[in-house]
């Protein structure tokens, strides 16, 4: 058939996208790896007609060396095959001028910036002037550190390149110590743009936030009902076999059922379904409790041993007191019921306690 | 190379699929049963799957509606409300008044060709389909004067892509002639299959020395009743009146055999073996259509 691929969004600014449909949502694997892969992703997400752009990395700024760094411009040539099955227009990731360059080349549609890059100023200026004059949507995430005026000045250099569509990508900010969540939300963060840079659309990527797949639609959920502008959400048609952040990745599938549930109420999936994944999360947030509580119990031992060095009383009622005040008001910000947060450390604090003392006793009887 | 979504992953749906597949066309299969989705990509019918319609569309082309009739019936006008600018809907259902008739007056009306493939399988399912199901096959395009020149042309060009030659008229035509050369045979298969002198229970009799002859006139009773009850009821009144009229002639054979009246009978069988002869010659001669008017060439 000589019938052309009606491209529906390559040829549309950002605005319209979210003018016509509320929200503009990006997709894809993290890593173009194989032409299978990025062709069976981008049909998966055509299919569903809810993706304005399929995304994928061909280069991959990874923490550690030797982790996988990308395809390279090989992976131009899936995404371009993608684009001509699927009409889905394409995105990736750029970090330096050369990446814009061949980007550009390869007449990739969406460029985004990512934490890492957008943390150097230097990196963004040097990509922005490559940029100068080419009127490309680019997506400018958020900086590694949560300090809000790096990013607002990274989407202020685009700005000045007379970069005309430019949209904003909360992923989180890094945090020491063990979470849940592979990068802390600080939703506070995004808003506060939102309030300095009012015309820029901000949406959420969910993926990075949560760093589990089982965590990715909750994150998206609260995103679209704090009045962000979209999603960037990573899809795998295998994500066991993704050769980075595999435990992030949702299958088309379950990218699909996460759509249905925030956009579509009347077309909610069987309940069944959604009860079955609901008390999945329940299960990994209660995994979560139990090895947070398990870790709590491992400093109260540390500090056992030195209380027990310093001579010190089990009980510091000042230092409990202050515990109880910080977590009520923490249970209040969350809308939980101080009382029973305060029950709950309670009955901690006195596990805590006997289990000092026990530390103590053992030592004294030695 | 064209994005198709094809609503209802059945026999006919995945018979397009495989098809329209091979030609390099991108397919989406949308089906209320997700085992046939799956199964319908496993087969290689479709290239990707889709829960809803309404989103799927959007990206497509083409919109092949298989579904059955009262289906498309009621989501005929909901696609057309959603339909892309550019998009043709076509639909395959074996009845073609009602459906016409839905959306006679809908603002999009220039986006949809009725259409029926004169091809099936008395097996349902994906499993059944068949990239050569529409080889040297016709497809009855009704009203197509209320589709724009735009729509009939791509339509026409999909349906000559996997080897069906357009026939047109109107939706009375149509559903006349179903009624006498579609579903009166299917209903009769229905009749004589029910008999119960065929119950079950009797089969041990019956079954032993049943052979072609009853393999091929009850064939179509293997048919999936989800297909067939809302075509059967939306084309009563032509199915009525070609059920009277056959229940006459057989009454005639009754009579004549029960009188042992041999011209009569000899008579019938002769007029019969006439239409035979008549179905046979323009089997072989495709490109006259029979007593259909064409306004192909």
């Amino acid at each position: 058939m000589k019938t052309k691929v009606q491209v529906t969004t390559k040829e549309k600014r950002i605005s319209s996208i979210l003018e016509e449909s509320g929200r503009i949502i990006i997709a894809g694997p993290c890593s173009a790896e194989s032409q299978d892969q990025v062709i069976e992703t981008a049909k998966a997400l055509a299919a569903d007609g809810r993706v304005h752009y399929l995304r994928a990395g061909i280069w991959k700024p990874r923490t550690s060396p030797g982790s996988f760094e990308g395809v390279g411009t090989i992976g131009f040539q899936w995404l371009n095959q993608a684009r001509a099955i699927t009409g889905l227009p394409i995105a990736t990731e750029v970090g330096s001028e050369r990446h814009v360059y061949e980007a550009l080349k390869h007449g990739v549609d969406m460029l985004w910036i990512g934490a890492r890059t957008v943390s150097n100023p230097f990196t963004i200026q040097e990509i922005a002037d490559a940029i100068r004059g080419v009127d490309i949507p680019i997506m400018v995430k958020n900086p590694l550190s949560p300090d809000i005026n790096l990013w607002e000045g990274a989407i202020n250099r685009f700005a000045r390149s007379g970069v005309s569509q430019i949209g904003a990508v909360h992923r989180g900010f890094t945090h020491s110590g063990k979470s849940a969540l592979r990068n802390h939300p600080n939703w506070s963060i995004p808003m506060m743009l939102r309030e300095r840079l009012p015309d820029i659309p901000i949406i959420c990527d969910p993926s990075h936030i949560a760093g589990n797949k089982d965590l990715v639609s909750s994150i998206a959920q609260r995103a679209m009902e704090s009045g962000f502008n979209g999603l960037m959400v990573e899809v795998h048609p295998n994500p066991h076999l993704a050769l980075s952040d595999s435990a992030q990745q949702l299958i088309p599938n379950q990218f699909v059922s996460m759509l249905d549930r925030l956009f579509d109420i009347s077309n909610l999936q069987n309940s069944e379904e959604l009860l079955s994944e609901l008390r999945l999360e329940v299960d990994i947030l209660d995994e979560q409790l139990v090895s947070a509580l398990a870790s709590r119990m491992k400093l109260v031992k540390h500090i056992a041993s030195i209380k027990k060095d310093k001579n010190l009383e089990v009980l510091q009622p000042n230092r409990w007191d202050s515990i109880i005040k910080r977590v009520s008001l923490l249970a209040d910000e969350q809308g939980l019921r101080p009382s029973f947060v305060r029950r709950l450390f309670n009955s901690i604090h006195k596990e805590s306690c006997t289990f000092q003392q026990e530390q103590l006793m053992r030592s004294a009887v030695k | 190379m064209a994005t198709i979504t094809i609503i209802g992953t059945g026999l006919i749906g995945c018979s397009f699929g495989l098809a329209l597949r091979k030609q390099g066309h991108f397919v989406i299969g949308c089906d209320k049963s997700q085992n046939n989705l799956i199964l319908a990509k496993e087969l290689k019918a479709i290239d990707a799957t889709s829960r809803s319609f309404i989103h799927s569309i959007i990206q497509s082309n083409i919109i092949v509606l298989a579904t059955p009739v009262d289906h498309i019936l009621s989501v005929l006008p909901q696609i057309l409300d959603n339909l892309p600018s550019n998009a043709v809907v076509i639909d395959t259902g074996s009845t073609k008044m009602a459906i016409c008739n839905s959306v006679k007056n809908h603002p999009r009306r220039s986006a949809f060709v009725a259409a029926h493939p004169m091809a099936g399988s008395e097996q349902s399912g994906p499993e059944a389909a068949k990239a050569n199901l529409f080889d040297n096959k016709r497809v009855a395009i009704c009203e197509s004067e209320l589709s724009s020149q735009a729509s009939v042309s791509k339509a026409i060009e999909l349906f000559e892509s996997v080897g069906l030659e357009p026939v047109f008229m109107s939706p009375e035509q149509h559903d006349s002639s179903v009624a006498l050369v579609s579903h009166l045979p299917q209903i009769l298969a229905y009749a004589f299959a029910s008999l119960p002198e065929l119950a079950d229970e009797n089969s041990k009799d019956w079954a032993r020395v049943a052979s072609s002859g009853f393999d091929t006139s009850t064939r179509l009773a293997s048919s999936a009743a989800e297909v067939w009850l809302p075509i059967l009821l939306q084309n009563s009144n032509f199915v009525v009146d070609a059920l009277r009229s056959l229940g006459q002639s057989i009454d005639l054979l009754a009579d004549s055999l029960s009188n042992s009246n041999i011209n009569s009978l000899r008579a019938q069988m002769e007029r019969a073996r006439k239409t035979r002869a008549t179905f046979e010659s323009k089997q072989k001669s495709k490109s006259e259509n029979f007593e259909l008017i064409s306004l192909t060439k």
